[in-house]
């Protein structure tokens, strides 16, 4: 059985998955904290941005912990890999969602740091609605993905495992595969597509 | 009984404004205060040690437990509602129409020809104008559309109005009919044929019914035929014999007449009436019994349009085909209606119609509902809008004795009256809901209670109002979460009448605005004391305007009037490239200036002398001040650090609080929050979309919320010709609650006009009232909830506002959404509370409670728009899309506003279609606001504008309390040279003549006339070129036109009647408003005149839609 790059960003990306559907619970939490009054938003937004000082004062490696830019740059890593590990069409499935998230980042308020969210204008009814609404999709599209990332991991390890093929005839099993197992791709794209309409 | 006496007073401009508090007694104080006692407990500011003084080992913002466990209330009048107008309820009294008693043709006096007369202010030319400029090309080409005002009455007439149904009561009744009913035929007609009128809902007689088309040819039963002035049609003076005498509104007496003849109604039930309708948005002056048209549309419906005479015309909102009936027109009218037709009908509030109008109205409300604020109006046919004075607010349709108690609508105001059922209905509806507050109004009369415990509802902390329901003695129910509570024991005691057990006499139940001192619990922190902080910039450029010896004069005369008590600090800093702080220790001889020049990263020298007790330092702050301006006088330095100063101030005042006012002159351009120049001087006039709108950094906002967080808010003048960011400046004031003053082209030579209101603006600023760390919250009851704010502060929870300061001129506005369906509810209330500090070091809480009632109809709806308030709130919403989204995108969503309100009511309540563009009388003014918006500074296209001076309009639309920023949107006319007496106010024993609001348009104004126009914070005089000599010699003292000087700002004291007369009315103008609005006179070839014209709303601009084509606009849109 080998083990090849591809196989390896599937697995990566599933753990990523996890990370992902991480975050969403907790920008679900931090909006219903909001909502019910129980935070203020100046605090809210300084948890869910992260600001130069925290950058400044946690270590490196904590700063991953607890932002909007660390699920962005995820989402943008593992296309990467993809892109990497010539997955084509899983690529071209999360592009979308990609071209999101860099509109999404270039359309935030006028601010001196990284981070989305503002805190005078995240009280606005309509804002906070859209946001914990996205983070509802997402929470419950992630999952989905997690489930399939690995059937679409084993498909391509199984392709792999029966032959030495190339490129295009690699291309061709994959096409196989989609069409014996429908559900792999479509929940891979439904991920991307839904969150983008939200 | 704890302190009685607390003073009710914290009247407005003068320098007794912050006399709200209890009278502090000088011995009281334990303790001196000590330059950095900041937060020392004082215990003098207690007030209940004022008077009780407690044992030295008591906290000293413990409450003193009361000695009988009553709240002491100050002396407290009979009437509810704080310093307002009189309540709009038209009087119950029985008023001694002769409508019952008299004869039917009697009952009806010719209306007055006031409204009306448009028809006569063109008596020769039949082409009204309604755009200036295209007025002429009317009569050939655009017959379509112009017809209606050109042609004679007949042509007007709408087809379906011609098909009248004897006995429906038609609610809505069809365009043209429904004003004339009532009528007067003159006295020479049958008084049978009055009968039809006066059966409203009941089947007339048919032998009433003229089929409508034929009305412009016979009119039998009517009286004369349009052709040729009727005799029986006399102006008013000489008309009905009867009712002349007295003249009451004539419609009034009518449907009295009306109600009492043919429907059998019982006393209360006219009671009930008086308030079922809420008309008043009509606002027809005093006398505007909003209710009769009510009555008369039932009438007017099925009925055919009365005789087209011109007296009808009293209503404003007549329909034209009347008023512009050719035949009577000259003849009757002098060519100068305003004074000489129109004062007779200026009815004095009170009069008898509106009282005797309320039975029929009751009857009728209940029956159907097409109160007058539902009359149908033809906009494209309706040449007077306007009502005869000022726009009031309308009254929602409560029970009388809950509206009694309502809170004041220039507090508190919703933009539906009425609010509707469901969130679908308000859907349906197209219009927005919200409210608009101005909760620290300075009032006359605010009812002030001390009480140990503040009785608020268990669960949702609602302060007890007067709309909770006591369920027995003990129980009361809140009326924002339904939640039964119990009456504390000490509520059981009433103060004001002495009695035990009748807790709803209490004050709290009796006002719907009242004013709490806060025990402790209401504090996370002793009351702050005053702080004030002035950061100035002292630049080359500063110097230059002169701006610092006026606010070191301005300062130095009023620094006894800063409210504060005897902890009061102050502090000065002044920066330009470099950062200055004075040290005002006492013990010094003289101020010591610190320059600090590590602008990147900024520290105090002397953190403890630098803010100094006030009263201690007096005379060193004096001293500053006096040499201030001319420390300064030889500055070479042109840099700006207004960041590094703004963070220097912030730590200085960040361990108290307090209020930071920076005057600024130039764009920053040093250290932090450095700003670019953004502005293109060759696109202010570009009509494609503006720019930088939107903060360039965020620097001052994060800035902002440090500020907010510590409890110190930002207050900025911008005085500059140039362009200075105002738009990222801004921010620092919007998101810290402060105030932003913007002087574009200050200079203490070149213009002095500005210099005044600097002046006038700097002595209000120093000496009004202010409350700090102030907290608002606005709750409502269960099924609403607050979507948006709009305002200066920091939105802290869904329903909660952070104002580390707050003040009297700001006003806020907050868009609502229904969550739940409303069914079971017969009334909503909303209450807001203000918790803030006093000057004197008080924590007290002002609460006002508002209660709408809950309709289930979109017609319900529509007569319940409050057209006002609606702009208001459009106009915040829009700025927030124009930052948001782009301008042109905030211009079509007030656009569309208007067009899907217009549509959605086409659609869902009219149930005849007409063709024109219809509207309820209540929203007749909305195309005419929205255009007005369109052409407002902030939101005009096409025209330049500087981006200062535009983002500027946008502050003010967003934090301007109501009644102020409609002036801003739609300045007010009026004609001055011919004031009379008649109709004249009585405040005071002044005399104020009230001359009738004019349109804007260029077609008002007359070379013979002077007008002043009222656009809240400026006025202008225009005098025409012929102007009376009188008016020049009596008035302005000048033999004449030529010699009239620029400015005025004071109307020169002349003791004649003419004098007298217009500075009682730009007096009473004045004292309605905090401010000071500069009078600027405006002759041809002045220099202000464009701005003048400006404001000239209806009429077509290069670049601008006139009223006319954009109803033209609308009704194309409307009928896609």
């Amino acid at each position: 059985m080998a083990f090849t790059f591809a196989a390896f960003c599937y697995m990566l990306a599933l753990l990523l998955t996890a990370a992902l559907i991480f975050f969403a619970i907790w920008h679900i939490i931090a909006f219903d904290e909001l909502k019910t009054d129980y935070k203020n938003p100046i605090d809210q937004c300084n948890t869910l941005n992260p600001t130069v000082e925290k950058v400044k004062k946690i270590k490196r490696v904590k700063i991953a912990l607890k932002l909007v830019l660390p699920e962005y740059l995820i989402h943008f890593f593992f296309c990467v890999m993809f892109f990497c590990a010539a997955e084509w069409l899983t690529l071209f499935l999360n592009l979308p969602l990609l071209a999101y998230h860099v509109w999404r980042y270039m359309s935030r308020p006028v601010m001196s740091c990284p981070g989305l969210y503002d805190p005078t204008t995240i009280m606005n009814a309509d804002i906070l609605a859209v946001l914990s609404k996205g983070r509802l999709v997402q929470a419950g599209l992630l999952p989905a993905v997690l489930l399939l990332l690995p059937l679409r991991d084993d498909l391509c390890s199984g392709e792999l495992l029966n032959g030495t093929a190339s490129g295009p005839a690699r291309a061709e099993a994959t096409t196989r595969c989609w069409k014996t197992e429908p559900a792999g791709p479509h929940g891979e794209d439904l991920d991307p597509a839904q969150t983008v309409t939200s | 009984m704890s302190t009685a006496g607390f003073n009710s007073q914290n009247g407005t401009g003068t320098g007794q404004t912050y006399a709200n508090g209890p009278t502090q007694t000088p011995a009281s104080l334990h303790q001196v205060p000590g330059v950095s006692s900041g937060m020392t407990h004082q215990p003098a500011y207690n007030p209940m040690q004022a008077k009780a003084p407690t044992p030295p080992g008591l906290y000293p913002y413990q409450p003193v437990p009361s000695f009988n466990s009553s709240p002491s209330v100050q002396p407290l009048l009979s009437s509810p509602l704080v310093g307002g107008p009189p309540s709009h309820t038209p009087p119950l009294s029985a008023s001694p129409s002769p409508g019952p008693r008299l004869p039917p043709g009697h009952a009806t006096p010719p209306p007055p020809a006031t409204a009306v007369s448009s028809g006569s202010y063109y008596p020769s030319s039949m082409a009204p104008t309604w755009q200036f400029n295209t007025a002429t090309q009317l009569p050939g080409s655009a017959a379509s559309t112009n017809v209606p005002f050109r042609g004679t009455v007949g042509n007007h007439v709408n087809p379906p109005v011609s098909l009248p149904a004897p006995t429906s009561s038609a609610s809505f009744s069809p365009t043209p009919p429904p004003m004339n009913n009532p009528q007067p035929p003159g006295p020479g007609i049958p008084p049978t044929s009055m009968h039809g009128y006066t059966q409203p809902g009941l089947a007339p007689s048919p032998g009433n019914f003229m089929p409508p088309h034929s009305y412009p040819q016979s009119r039998p039963g009517f009286g004369p035929p349009p052709t040729g002035p009727p005799p029986a049609m006399k102006p008013p003076p000489t008309g009905a014999p009867v009712t002349n005498a007295t003249p009451p509104p004539p419609k009034a007496d009518a449907q009295c007449g009306g109600a009492v003849n043919s429907l059998p109604l019982t006393e209360p039930i006219f009671q009930e009436g008086d308030i079922e309708c809420p008309g008043a948005v009509t606002g027809n002056g005093p006398q505007a019994p909003n209710n009769f048209n009510h009555v008369e549309n039932k009438m007017a419906g099925p009925t055919q349009p009365g005789p087209p005479s011109r007296h009808v015309g009293h209503y404003p909102s007549l329909p034209p085909g009347y008023q512009s009936t050719p035949h009577a027109g000259p003849p009757m009218h002098p060519s100068q209606p305003y004074t000489q037709a129109a004062p007779p009908y200026q009815q004095p509030p009170g009069g008898p119609g509106p009282a005797h109008l309320s039975p029929s109205m009751a009857a009728m409300s209940l029956q159907s509902s097409t109160p007058e604020a539902l009359r149908v109006v033809n906009l494209l046919q309706e040449r007077n809008l306007l009502p005869l004075t000022a726009v009031s607010a309308p009254t929602p349709c409560l029970p009388q004795d809950l509206q009694k108690i309502n809170c004041n609508p220039e507090v508190f105001r919703s933009t539906l009256t009425s609010i509707p059922q469901s969130q679908s209905l308000l859907n349906k509806a197209k219009m927005p809901l919200g409210l608009l507050l101005h909760p620290f109004k300075d009032l006359s009369q605010l009812p002030v209670v001390t009480s140990s415990t503040i009785v608020r509802c268990r669960s949702c902390r609602t302060y007890i109002n007067p709309f909770v329901s006591f369920l027995d003695q003990r129980r009361w129910k809140c009326n924002l979460c339904f939640r039964v509570n119990d009456v504390p024991e000490e509520f059981m005691y009433n103060p004001v009448s002495r009695s035990y057990g009748e807790p709803h006499k209490r004050p709290e139940v009796q006002n719907a605005t009242i004013e709490f001192i806060a025990p402790s619990e209401y504090m996370l922190r002793p009351p702050q004391p005053a702080v004030y902080l002035f950061v100035l910039d002292v630049s080359h450029n500063a110097v230059e305007t002169g701006y610092l010896t006026v606010f070191c004069q301005s300062l130095l005369e009023n620094i006894n009037a800063l409210p504060g008590d005897s902890r009061t600090k102050v502090g000065f800093i002044t920066f330009d490239s470099t950062i200055h702080f004075y040290n005002l220790q006492e013990g010094l001889s003289q101020p010591q200036m610190l320059i600090v020049s590590d602008i990147e990263d900024i520290f105090l020298p002397t953190p403890d002398s630098l803010l100094v007790n006030l009263n201690e330092c007096k005379e060193l702050v004096q001293d500053l001040l006096k040499s201030l301006p001319n420390l300064f006088m030889k500055t070479m330095e042109t840099q700006s650090a207004l960041g590094s100063a703004l963070q220097a101030a912030f730590k200085l005042l960040s361990p108290t609080g307090g209020r930071m006012s920076v005057f600024q002159t130039q764009l920053p351009n040093l250290g932090m929050g450095a700003l670019q120049s953004r502005e293109d001087p060759n696109q202010r006039a570009s009509a494609k979309d503006i720019q930088h709108l939107s903060p360039a950094t965020d620097f001052y906002k994060k800035l902002a919320l440090d500020c907010s967080g510590q409890q110190v808010a930002v207050d900025l003048f911008l005085l500059s010709s140039q362009y200075c960011d105002l738009a990222s400046l801004g921010c620092i004031s919007r998101y810290s609650a402060g105030s932003v003053y913007h002087y574009p082209s200050y200079h203490h030579q070149h213009n002095p006009a500005q210099v005044e209101r600097f002046q006038k603006d700097l002595k209000r600023y120093l000496t009004r009232k202010i409350g700090f760390e102030a907290v608002m919250r606005i709750r409502c009851t269960k099924g609403l909830s607050i979507h948006t704010f709009h305002g200066n502060f920091f939105v802290r929870s869904t329903d909660l506002l952070s104002l580390p300061n707050v003040n009297p001129d700001a006003g806020f506005a907050v868009q609502m959404s229904i969550e739940e369906n409303l069914d079971d509810m017969q009334v909503v209330s909303f209450q807001a509370a203000l918790l803030y500090t006093s000057s004197k070091g008080e924590r007290r809480i002002r609460v006002h409670t508002l209660c709408l009632p809950v309709v289930s109809s979109l017609s319900d709806i529509f007569a319940g728009a409050d057209v006002q308030a609606i702009t208001g709130l459009l106009a915040s919403m829009a700025v927030d899309r124009s930052v948001t989204a782009s301008l042109s995108d905030a211009r079509d969503a007030m656009t569309n506003a208007v067009i899907d309100s217009l549509s959605s009511y086409r659609q869902s309540v009219l149930t005849i279609q007409q063709p024109g563009l219809l509207a309820p009388a209540c929203l007749r003014l909305f195309p005419l606001y929205i255009l007005a918006l369109l052409k407002q500074r902030a939101f005009r296209t096409g025209t330049s504008t500087r981006l200062d001076d535009r983002m500027f309009a946008m502050y003010q639309l967003k934090y301007q309390p109501l009644a102020y920023s409609m002036l801003m949107i739609h300045p007010a006319l009026y004609r001055v040279d011919d004031l009379t007496d008649e109709g004249a106010l009585n405040i005071n024993e002044r005399t104020i003549p009230q001359p009738r609001l004019l349109q804007l348009s260029v077609e008002k104004l007359n070379r013979d006339g002077a007008f002043l126009m009222d656009a809240g914070t400026v006025m202008y005089l225009w005098i025409g070129r012929n102007c009376h000599p009188n008016f020049l010699t009596q008035v302005l003292g000048v033999p004449n036109c030529s010699s009239v000087p620029e400015n005025l700002y004071l109307l020169p004291e002349l003791d004649t009647a003419e004098s007298q007369r217009t500075r009682a009315f730009v007096g009473w103008l004045r004292d309605q408003r905090p401010f000071f609005p500069s009078i600027h006179v405006i002759k041809d070839e002045s220099q202000l005149k464009p701005h003048f014209m400006q404001n000239m709303i209806e009429d077509r601009t290069e670049s601008a839609l006139s009223y006319y084509e954009f109803l033209l606009h609308l009704q194309q849109q409307i009928s896609k």
